[in-house]
């Protein structure tokens, strides 16, 4: 694996790994199609370059150990738990957060199902929420009650929507098989 | 003042009755009213901001030049701070220290520290140095009621005794009488969004954005706190991820005003995880001793509770409310509590405080006491709850769950898997009242703008709002644009004892009555310029009935070679007065009857006996409801037509959570044919019920 981006720490073997920090030291991040460039402490967590360090509030910090998907944000396309990874470790690989599902103004049809299903409450953990959803439905359009539980297990929603969620997940699934994304 | 007869009741149970009600105001709306907007389904008018991460909580809020403050927490249930050394790390601005204090809980603030940044500050925190004294603590109730005093002045408080009747002739008439010790856990309140806070000061005064339940309440504490004058402090929360009543009290936003006008630089406080269990409030732990007397008849002669509660170190607000009176009005009947007070976190009020801890107990004896005398635990409720709307409840809950299905005798399904049904009733207040102030406005341009100063936890109240502005001036609930969560903003309720909606919205019908009348005043043919208008909550009127009732019925799969509870469906039957928004209102519903379940089969704080810290401070450990425990939930809003205030509204946050414990516990006993005492419901105590272990 090539190191991807100034910063990174490269384990390839044979290689010393660079000595980066303890002090700030340059990050870039491309989030939402956007390249963010920032001065981080080399152990500040993804969530946190995108919260603290950028103006990307959409993921939460919630348990911090990535038990909850309250921080999820899509990787190379993947669902993370971004308070389990270094900032410096995206650098290079596409970040999807909750900001940049809408496109042009339009909600995605994910966000759209989870409007017309009320599927939230307080509204903290719908960005995790949808992230998984989005991930879910890339990796099965079609998911059953079952799959859709499992797909979302890694999310917690402290006011219990979940039944409207799983409603939520399955409109948007017929809805994006019938008129699949070009 | 105008006399109305107004059709209240509910269907197959309406009836009439008359109210006085101001001339001017708007006509209250009956059983026969023909709404156009309300009680229909209408998604969140500000789901977009939801949606698209653009809705700001207190986490999100970012000032130009802000600090971030960490609070350094006591490790031990009880201990007297020595020295505190905080190491010199660059960026640290400020350090607090509470030298000498006595912490009563493992969480107690010893010290707090200030810097550029939340790494740098976690960082210094977890460096610190700090010498303490250890002292002699007590974490669980037992450990309290019989060792010795850790608290001055004793560790019981005086025991409060009500009763009614005369329960030793009660005794004496029952055919069986049983005595059972019924034991529930302390439960955190784990809001996904930390109690967190920033603070801004200037000349001027202060803004706070805070997590909090009670924009307006917040402002008073914080005023006061700061020794302020009125005026000076703007407490502002768009958005509030989930209080469950622990959000009311302003000591996180207070915190950071403090250090904010004293560093002058805007200060966030984010609490992390395990300080939210261990410091930010609980559902607190009970022991309640029943025993109780039934007739061959199946009505209850007697019932005397002997309950403790713990309110933690604090004390106080500790009683399971054990909602007997009310929700079976028994002739002999007699409670005594106990507060007691132990080293652990202070409990705050939690969705429904004291119902589902009193109702488990309640509930679980009233089956077992029908079981005794040989009647269906149904039967035994209907012969002893007055209530129309519950009976008429427990037979639509037993149709829906297919109560003839449950297994009888208890426990006679063969093989390992056992299949059960249990149900429960349960009762709440809710119904709201004045003050709630409405701005309303007409803009130039035709549109409308409606201002409270309460604010939305997450049940929906902005679109709330909309949906009763939209019904009386004859527009969309989108096209009504609502202010909320913020302490400049007319005055609206804290979000507690789920009065917020029973509240605010008789005011917004108010306004909106009232811009209706000056619009048609002023033409409607040219809307002219900006019309403001203000309504008042009016005084409530003559209701059909007091309290809201409801009943759950709980069908479950116990694993008796794991010891596993799965629940399956839940029927979930609850009087919702008039419907505001069915979306919204079925949401609630969900969400108290799945916290219900994380209750009774999943959530324990546990302490630590040796040294008194918090063993589950996280969520992998504390466990809570997730995607695959959640069962499919029959929602049946059961309409009651109300009367009491215009728009005939009950609240509905906290009176689904109330049943949903006790219905599960009671469907377990009925697979497995043996009674769990105690809560949550784990495996190892579904096993050891069975004598498996």
């Amino acid at each position: 694996m090539a190191a991807a981006g100034a910063g990174r720490v490269s384990a390839e073997a044979g290689e010393a790994p660079e000595a980066l920090g303890p002090g700030p030291v340059p990050c870039a991040l491309s989030v939402n199609g956007r390249e963010v460039r920032i001065e981080i402490e080399p152990r500040v967590t993804l969530l946190r370059a995108l919260r603290h360090y950028s103006d990307y509030t959409g993921p939460k910090e919630i348990c911090d150990r990535g038990a909850c998907g309250g921080c999820t944000v899509l990787l190379d396309g993947k669902p993370v738990a971004s308070c389990m990874m270094l900032a410096l470790d995206a650098q290079g690989r596409p970040i999807t957060t909750v900001e940049g599902l809408a496109r042009d103004g339009k909600l995605h049809p994910v966000q759209e199902a989870f409007k017309t299903c009320d599927a939230y409450q307080c509204g903290y953990c719908t960005p995790g929420m949808l992230l998984s959803t989005v991930a879910l439905l890339k990796e099965n359009p079609a998911p059953s009650l079952d799959e859709i539980k499992r797909g979302l297990e890694g999310n917690l929603c402290r006011c219990a929507a979940y039944n409207h969620i799983f409603d939520a997940v399955q409109m948007a699934a017929k809805k994006m098989s019938a008129s699949p994304a070009k | 003042m105008a006399r109305l007869r107004l059709k209240v009741g509910f269907v197959g149970g309406y009836e009439e009755i008359e109210v006085d009600v101001p001339d001017d105001g708007p006509v209250p709306w009956d059983a026969d009213s023909k709404l156009a907007v309300v009680s229909k389904s209408h998604p969140r008018i500000n789901a977009a901001d939801i949606l698209t991460g653009r809705a700001r909580f207190a986490t999100d809020i970012k000032r130009r030049g802000m600090l971030y403050a960490k609070i350094l927490r006591c490790p031990y249930g009880h201990a007297k701070v020595g020295r505190v050394t905080v190491p010199d790390i660059a960026g640290v601005r400020h350090v607090e220290k509470k030298e000498g204090k006595e912490c009563f809980f493992a969480g107690d603030d010893v010290a707090i520290v200030v810097a550029d940044t939340q790494e740098i500050a976690e960082e210094a925190g977890r460096r610190a140095e700090v010498d303490y004294e250890i002292l002699p603590h007590a974490v669980t109730m037992e450990d309290a009621i019989e060792g010795p005093g850790v608290f001055r002045g004793g560790n019981r408080m005086r025991a409060q005794t009500r009763d009614e009747g005369d329960v030793d002739q009660g005794l004496k008439e029952a055919a069986v009488v049983l005595e059972r010790t019924y034991k529930t856990q302390a439960q955190t309140h784990s809001c996904l969004e930390p109690h967190s806070a920033v603070a801004e000061f200037n000349s001027g005064g202060v803004t706070v954005w805070t997590s909090t339940q009670s924009v307006q309440g917040n402002r008073e504490q914080i005023t006061e706190a700061l020794d302020l004058s009125a005026g000076q402090v703007r407490v502002i929360a768009e958005y509030v991820g989930g209080g469950f009543g622990s959000k009311f009290g302003a000591q996180s936003g207070a915190t950071v005003a403090e250090l904010s006008r004293k560093l002058d630089a805007p200060v966030k406080l984010l609490p992390d995880r395990a300080e939210e269990h261990a410091a930010n409030g609980n559902r607190p732990p009970s022991i309640q001793k029943v025993k109780a007397g039934i007739r061959k008849d199946g009505v209850v002669t007697a019932w005397i509770v002997d309950s403790y509660g713990s309110g933690g170190y604090a004390g106080g607000g500790g009683g399971p409310a054990n909602p007997l009176k009310y929700l079976y009005p028994f002739t002999n009947w007699r409670k005594t509590h106990v507060d007691v007070r132990i080293n652990g976190g202070a409990a705050l009020p939690f969705r429904a405080p004291g119902h589902p801890q009193g109702v488990f107990a309640i509930e679980s004896m009233i089956d077992e006491l029908a079981a005794r005398v040989g009647m269906d635990p149904l039967e035994v409720r209907k012969k002893n709850d007055t209530s129309p709307v519950r009976r008429a409840q427990f037979d639509a809950g037993a149709k829906r769950i297919g109560w003839s299905r449950r297994a009888q005798p208890t426990g006679s399904e063969q093989g390992p898997l056992k299949h059960g049904i249990g149900m429960a009733g349960a009762t709440w207040g809710g119904q709201g009242g004045p003050p709630a102030e409405i701005t309303a406005v007409r803009h130039a341009d035709g549109t409308f703008e409606f201002h409270s100063g309460a604010q939305d936890i997450g049940t929906g109240i902005r679109t709330a709002i909309a949906v009763i502005a939209a019904e009386e001036l004859g527009v969309r609930p989108a096209d009504i644009k609502v202010k909320i969560g913020d302490s400049d903003l007319p005055y609206g309720p804290g979000s507690g004892g789920s009065v917020t909606a029973p509240s605010v919205l008789p005011a917004v019908r108010e306004a909106a009555h009232k811009l209706k009348q000056e619009i048609a005043k002023q033409g409607a043919g040219a809307p002219g310029g900006k019309i403001t208008v203000t309504g008042s909550r009016p005084e409530d009127f003559r209701r059909y009935r007091g309290g809201v009732a409801g009943c759950q019925f709980a069908e479950v799969e116990v694993d008796t070679e794991t010891g596993m509870v799965r629940v399956l469906k839940v029927v979930a039957v609850q009087d919702c007065g008039r419907i505001v928004n069915r979306l919204t209102a079925e949401s609630q519903i969900q969400g108290g009857v799945l916290q219900g379940i994380s209750y009774a089969l999943f959530e324990e704080r546990v302490l630590d006996r040796q040294k008194g810290a918090m063993l589950n401070a996280d969520f992998l450990n504390y466990k809570i409801l997730g995607p695959r425990d959640t069962p499919d939930i029959d929602v049946v809003l059961f309409e009651v037509s109300n009367a009491g205030n215009t728009v005939g509204l009950l609240g509905l946050g906290e009176p689904p959570t109330v049943p949903t414990a006790a219905a599960v516990a009671n469907a377990v006993a009925n697979a497995i044919g043996a009674r769990i005492y105690e809560l949550p419901i784990t495996p190892d105590k579904v096993l050891g019920a069975l004598n498996k272990i």
